[in-house]
């Protein structure tokens, strides 16, 4: 028996696209698998397929040699198949312990036994180093946690295949680390594991084989070990990607953004989350505000676009003050905001396509008439943006936000701010969960929209990002910026000891 | 005037009295929400309980007066008749609602009446009884203490069955919701325009009146043993209904269900994050269906008990009481411990509103009877509008289950 998991011949088709055309991934025991793809390549979808979340129209899946119908999780769950998803599926006000065995409780007389679950739970973080809080609510919890209590619920349910679906999109570096070693521990259990990321020096680091999926369709099967990154990302994309991006030296022009002394406080933690910031962007040239998560970068941007108060200091717009605007004056002043949280902050989920891209501009002239919306023009609007930032959807303008991958969704997100024109575009983390192509895209429009005489502020927590793209840095630390320095003239580990804290200079 | 711990001991009562159904009513309401599926049709489901549980209760008195009537027109009355004739040579005549006559016998001979009738009786009716209708002065007051041992028999049938029209009616209001994924405020709406209109309706085709007239009282003068404790039993064990006991036992009944089972875990995670219950193999569907048929039967048995407690004439109406359980959820912040006190509170209002005439501050005001009478809404749009801003409302009830959504 050589592979714990065949998935073969499988067809999985929704409204207007097939996710997945005919795939074929096997799995063989105790190896990590990658499985690689661009942005709505499917796999995902193949991967909800093998969970029992999807049923396949097309296509017979084969565990530990046997043919295998898989209807509901809980037959994944039966032949010993656990996922930890894109988007975590953590109930919020559980605590820990509730998550893990929610769906696979022990009773004694009908009652909960939490005691022995909670032993178990122990037992198993001890084992494996999955440090979780058992008594915590999920919501107090640090992504990095959830992470771990995802993986425990897999563990507690004796799963032997995992699948993880781009588990390090939203990890630190440190966790990420730690998370590539855990995976190792594992399989040395005798598990196995599929491993989606589109970070392929992860799949370098720990992965023995890789298959790659593009557009639905099954393009191969490679030994990670014999195949370089550049291949790799050849056979996802369909031809070469530039890993080092080319741009000319910036040439700063006059300031667009001016932020003074700008302080902002958080009201329910008592302290101050972006202290006495000072800095200027100027057109023509890419700023970028690098730092651990969570050290305030969140609230400056913020406060610069208006979703939180600043409690003092001003910004100023091309010497205008815009410190007391309201969201809407603001973006019509001339800010761009490419946000954090795409879901929370970009995009309305359960709009189509076309009305997200008319999101800040549905009162203008262009697209409305008397109070009411000009359906054509929308539509038109709508086709040149999805023709020109090759945003991929089932339906074109008419799909839901909703169904669309992740990367998708950024794009046509990115598509909407950088074609409002603007003097001033920030971008926050904007290639979170991209695969590598589309990174590429992203960085080559932040830079032609410098070349065109924008400010961009670029705010990143991947240090290569950082350093390829941006023109100038400022590191933030503890809601201060701790220093200032050119790409150039420095390096990872320097901006690392910033970024940590150890180190700061004195302006 | 009462004097204060009169005045309290009067009050006390009342509040428990109508804490119970609101506090059970919201709590069927959390069952509901927590599984996902907003259940604003509480007022119907409690009106429909409500209705058949007092058209049962009713039916069961009349027929008990119906039998008891027979056996003392038929079997009763010309057995004494014959037998105080023959046994102490004197004639009576027994009336139908006059049974008042002296019949003039020593005590030693009206001992051994007893004794007679009893014997003779014995299997139709229980010693009490007999002894009841021995000693009673008119039919009226034989029939009223008879009923005192039957009647909270009645009062029980009443609940279970208000519980089971409670959960038929939600199933309409779980099939539009859950299978149809209709929107969950337009069903609820129209089921609540539909109770008071089947209940009218229904009723005048029988009595020719829309009210149904529960005619006994269900009151308990004083819990035995424990309404001879001093305080604790004027206050909490006099003059209360059996059904208000019962409800206390149900509320913490389902507390504990929801909070310390496997089901009221599942449940509760249903409410929300459906697509994580689901990719744990939680059946998203059974689980909503459980949820919206046990805020049927809690809304089912809290129009009963509203009945047995408030409204001996159902005129088609619980006066907004699921209405006011929604409002008693949110205040409580969709957890048992506090929907106690906000029903307790809203409770409290509504029973000032009611007895202010004998709450000398209240009376001094001299407002008309009908602000009184608002006191309880007006405290709800208050209350509500402070407290709503942290609400923790289930993140997901409301939404109808798409597998397909990420
Ligand atoms: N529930 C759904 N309804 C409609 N279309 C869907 C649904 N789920 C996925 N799709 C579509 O199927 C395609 C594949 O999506 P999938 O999520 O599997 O991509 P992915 O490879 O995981 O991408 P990413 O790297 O962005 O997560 C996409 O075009 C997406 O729009
Ligand atoms: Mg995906």
């Amino acid at each position: 028996m050589e592979y714990i998991v065949e998935m073969l011949n499988i067809t999985k088709e929704f409204p207007g696209i097939k996710a997945n055309d005919n795939v074929t991934l096997q799995l063989k025991k105790g190896e990590i698998h990658a499985l690689l793809g661009e942005n709505g390549a499917g796999k995902s979808t193949l991967m909800s397929v093998l969970f029992g979340l999807y049923t396949p129209e097309e296509g017979t899946i084969k565990v530990r040699g046997e043919e295998v119908v898989i209807t509901n999780p809980n037959d994944a769950n039966v032949h010993g198949i656990g996922m930890v998803h894109q988007h975590f599926k953590l109930v919020h006000n559980f605590t820990v312990a509730e998550n893990i065995v929610l769906g696979y409780e022990d009773t004694k007389f009908g009652f909960l036994k939490f005691d022995d679950a909670v032993k178990k739970i122990n037992d198993l973080s001890d084992k494996y180093k999955l440090k979780v809080d058992t008594s915590s609510l999920i919501s107090d919890i640090s992504v990095g946690m959830q992470q771990r209590v995802e993986i425990l619920k897999m563990l507690y349910r004796d799963a032997e295949i995992l699948i993880f679906d781009e588990p390090t999109a939203v990890l630190t570096p440190q966790e990420i680390e730690e998370l590539m070693g855990i995976m190792k521990d594992l399989t040395k259990e005798g598990k196995s594991i599929i491993l989606i990321t589109h970070k392929l020096n992860e799949i370098k680091q720990v992965a023995d084989r890789c298959s790659v999926l593009r557009k639905g369709k099954y393009i191969g099967t490679v030994e990670v070990e014999n195949t370089s990154v550049e291949k790799m990302a050849e056979m996802m994309v369909g031809r070469e990607v530039n890993f080092v991006v080319d741009k000319e030296d910036a040439k700063p022009k006059d300031t667009v953004l001016e932020v003074k002394n700008l302080t902002v406080r958080n009201h329910r933690l008592l302290k101050d989350v972006v202290k006495d910031i000072s800095f200027e962007a100027k057109r023509g040239e890419i700023l970028c505000i690098a730092g651990i998560e969570g050290n305030g970068q969140t609230q400056l941007v913020e406060a610069i676009t208006g979703l939180t108060h600043v409690t003092s200091g001003n910004i100023l717009l091309k010497g205008n003050d815009i410190t007391k605007f309201s969201v809407r004056e603001k973006n019509n002043a001339g800010v761009s905001h490419i946000p954090e949280d795409r879901h929370k902050h970009g995009l309305v989920l359960d709009y189509s396509l076309e009305e997200n891209l008319i999101l800040q501009s549905y009162f203008e002239e262009k697209f409305q008439e008397r109070g009411f919306l000009r359906f054509d023009e929308i539509r038109q609007h709508a086709k040149k943006l999805i023709a020109n930032f090759d945003i991929r959807s089932g339906k074109g303008p008419t799909t839901s936000a909703r169904s669309m991958s992740g990367g998708n969704q950024q794009k046509a997100i990115v598509a909407r701010e950088i074609d409002r024109d603007t003097d001033l575009l920030i971008a926050v983390q904007p290639t979170r969960g991209l695969d590598v192509g589309a990174i590429e895209y992203i960085h080559k429009q932040l830079i032609a929209q410098r070349d065109a005489g924008k400010a961009v502020l670029l705010i990143s927590l991947e240090l290569d990002e950082v350093l390829n793209v941006s023109d100038r840095i400022i590191v933030m630390y503890e809601g201060e910026a701790v220093g200032e320095f050119d790409p150039k003239k420095t390096n990872e580990n320097e901006l690392g000891l910033y970024m940590a804290g150890s180190k700061r200079s004195e302006a | 005037m009462l004097s204060f711990s009169e005045l309290i001991y009067f009050i006390v009562p009342l509040v428990i009295a109508s804490t119970v159904p609101l506090a059970l009513v919201a709590l069927g309401a959390l069952f509901s929400e927590r599984s996902g599926v907003v259940n604003i049709a509480l007022e119907g489901i409690m009106l429909m309980g409500a209705f058949v549980g007092a058209l049962t209760i009713k039916n069961l008195e009349i027929n008990d007066d119906k039998k008891l009537l027979s056996f003392y027109e038929n079997d009763f009355v010309p057995y004494v008749e014959v037998y105080v004739e023959e046994e102490f040579d004197k004639t009576v005549t027994l009336a139908e609602n006059s049974f008042y006559v002296d019949l003039n016998l020593t005590q030693a001979q009206y001992d051994k009446m007893i004794e007679d009738v009893n014997a003779h009786f014995n299997g139709d009716i229980s010693d009490q009884e007999v002894n009841t209708i021995a000693t009673s002065k008119t039919f009226k007051s034989i029939s009223d203490s008879i009923q005192d041992v039957k009647t909270q028999r009645y009062a029980i049938i009443g609940i279970l069955v208000g519980a089971l029209v409670g959960i038929v009616f939600s199933l309409l209001h779980a099939f539009a919701s859950i299978n149809m994924k209709a929107n969950q405020i337009i069903s609820a709406t129209a089921l609540n325009m539909f109770a008071p209109a089947f209940a009218i309706f229904t009723a005048r085709q029988i009595f020719e009146t829309q009210k149904v007239t529960i005619l006994r009282n269900y009151r308990i003068t004083s819990v035995p043993l424990l309404g001879d404790i001093p305080v604790i039993g004027d206050l909490f064990f006099k003059g209360a209904y059996l059904s208000t006991y019962l409800g206390i036992a149900i509320f913490v009944i389902a507390v504990l269900v929801l909070y310390k089972t496997k089901w009221g875990l599942r449940l509760r995670s249903c409410g929300e994050n459906p697509q994580a219950a689901d990719s744990l193999g939680i059946n998203i569907y059974k689980i909503r269906y459980a949820g919206v048929m046990v805020s049927g039967a809690l809304a089912g048995m809290g129009g009963v008990i509203f009945v047995l407690s408030f409204a001996a004439n159902f005129n088609a109406t619980v006066s907004g009481f699921g209405f006011l359980a929604l409002a008693v959820l949110i205040f409580g912040n969709w957890k048992p411990g506090r929907i106690i006190f906000a029903a307790l509170f809203f409770a409290s209002m509504r029973v000032l509103g009611s007895v202010h005439t004998l709450i000398p501050f209240l009376e001094e005001l001299k407002l008309q009877p009908q602000i009184y009478a608002m006191i309880p809404y007006i405290a709800t749009l208050v209350v509500l509008a402070i407290t709503s801003k942290n609400s923790a409302a289930p993140r997901a009830a409301g939404e109808p289950y798409d597998p397909g959504k990420r």
